[in-house]
């Protein structure tokens, strides 16, 4: 069981940590949980999906309680872009397995807070209050943390524009 | 402070807006070639669903720091080595409904409950477990001189005669002793119950073997804070679980409750205290099959009360004995 899940478990919780240490710090932690639990635990979807949920609930309450992660001191949103800056159809015409091969690399560079929020929203597809809610920030940060992912995102997709900050 | 136009369009395709927001800014794609361009752009990278990296991770040194953190404590029981292997793939995995079967060291099976319709596990010796829900066993080489199996939860034993070699479970803290019978045995967290249903069985605690039953047929004993009892009057709802066949005859109302209850796993509450004093109920046919609600409704109209149910909790109320 633990041979079996260990490599899928350490994979989704790297996906938000982007550190090996502490990715297995958290898997050994979740497994041990488990190992308590074990007598009280009742699994209605499939274990997999389990412990892949299970996973991201440590990693998230990990990542609220570490010290590490100051969401206080939050930048300002954006500069205020009013207009969007016109680009050639570049994002258009990259072909599917590229693009989806180019943005599973650029989630990795993303800068930690705009990756945990951004990954919260479309993996756990978790709404901005409850992402607000479970990291304990402002729904407003949520926000411009989405929108600071996108823009980046699209940077190191197409190539183009500042580097990421 | 101004708003983002990512942060804008990110609010959009997170379905963050209200309806009438959400209007406002289709009407502004509509008109603004820019801002479609952006959004277009943006939107197909919503789409892609990101995909977790795909790295490798050294599970055997994972799996030893595991073992050291978590089962450091010396063993007092023989073979509770392989009973850890075992018991957290078990709590992992006898729920998902997928028939799982594999082995552990290479010295002991493995078998966990699977689903109802599941037939019994045959053992090398030919005897036979059935499994009830949430249940595990292992079963250890069967030598020369003995048959040996641990059990985890409540199974039903059709144990096939072979003086040479006695038959033994642990379960708990309990180890019973058969050489050919069928019985049943079942433990809750530190309880441990026995019922025997052919032959003779000898129970024991595992800790101190002095204490020990023999039971007969019919005969039914439990186990709780380190010590052994006979138990009067054995329900006769025991093997309902296997035989999914429900008895009321000659019940007391707390024993028809408690029987009912742990058959359907369901909560059951009689409201009127004065009924719990009043003599049996006198249905006799058994139910086969049965459902929790026509049981209930039976056991109520014996009282003349009557049965409510609430979030799948079953009261019953009022009545008198009569």
């Amino acid at each position: 069981m633990f041979r079996q899940y260990y490599g899928m478990v350490c994979n989704t919780i790297n996906h938000y940590l982007r550190d090996r240490n502490r990715t297995e710090d958290v898997a050994q932690e979740m497994f041990a949980e488990l190992w308590m639990k074990r007598n009280q635990l009742t699994i209605h979807t499939s274990v997999p999906a389990y412990l892949r949920r299970m996973a991201v609930t440590r990693t998230l309450n990990y990542i609220r309680d570490s010290k590490k992660y100051n969401w206080d001191e939050l930048e300002s949103p954006e500069t205020g872009v009013t207009q969007a800056t016109v680009e050639p159809d570049i994002l258009n015409s990259i072909e599917e397995e590229e693009l989806r091969r180019k943005i599973d690399q650029a989630i990795l560079k993303l800068p930690e807070k705009c990756r945990v929020v951004f990954l919260m929203s479309r993996m756990e597809e978790m709404s901005y209050a409850e992402i607000a809610a479970n990291l304990g920030i402002s729904a407003k940060t949520v926000e411009n943390q989405i929108g600071k992912a996108l823009k980046l995102l699209r940077q190191q997709v197409t190539g183009m524009g500042d580097k990421p900050q | 402070m101004k708003e983002s136009i990512e942060a804008r369009i990110g609010r959009y395709l997170a379905g963050e807006m209200d309806e009438q927001e959400k209007a406002g800014f289709q009407n502004e794609l509509a008109t603004n070639p820019a801002l479609e361009t952006a959004y277009l752009g943006y939107q197909r990278i919503w789409q892609m669903k990101p995909n977790a990296p795909a790295d490798q991770w050294d599970q055997e040194l994972a799996w030893v720091n595991f073992e050291k953190k978590n089962f450091a404590a010396p063993s007092p029981l023989k073979a509770k080595r392989s009973v850890a292997y075992w018991a957290i793939a078990a709590s992992l995995v006898i729920l998902s409904g997928a028939t799982f079967y594999f082995l552990t060291l290479p010295t002991a099976k493995t078998y966990l409950y699977a689903d109802a319709g599941s037939s019994a596990i045959e053992l090398p010796d030919g005897s036979k477990v059935h499994l009830n829900k949430g249940s595990g066993i292992v079963v250890f080489p069967f030598t020369r001189k003995g048959r040996h199996v641990e059990l985890s939860g409540e199974a039903f034993f059709e144990v096939n005669s072979d003086t040479q070699r006695p038959f033994t479970i642990d379960c708990g803290h309990t180890i019973t002793e058969v050489v050919g019978t069928s019985f049943d045995l079942r433990q809750v967290k530190d309880e441990v119950l026995l019922f025997v249903n052919s032959g003779k069985v000898i129970f024991r605690s595992g800790d101190n073997s002095q204490t020990a039953l023999a039971l007969t047929a019919g005969e039914a004993a439990y186990f709780e804070n380190d010590k052994l009892k006979m138990v009067a009057n054995p329900s006769p709802n025991t093997l309902a679980w296997k035989t999914k066949e429900l008895q009321l005859k000659d019940l007391s109302l707390p024993d028809a409750i408690r029987d009912v209850s742990t058959y359907f796993g369901v909560i059951i509450t009689v409201e009127n205290k004065d009924l719990n004093a009043c003599g049996k109920i006198h249905s006799t046919l058994p139910f086969k099959d049965p459902q929790v609600r026509t049981i209930l409704d039976v056991i109520a109209r014996s009282f003349n009360a009557l049965v409510v149910e609430k979030d799948g909790k079953y009261t019953i109320k009022g009545g008198s004995c009569n």
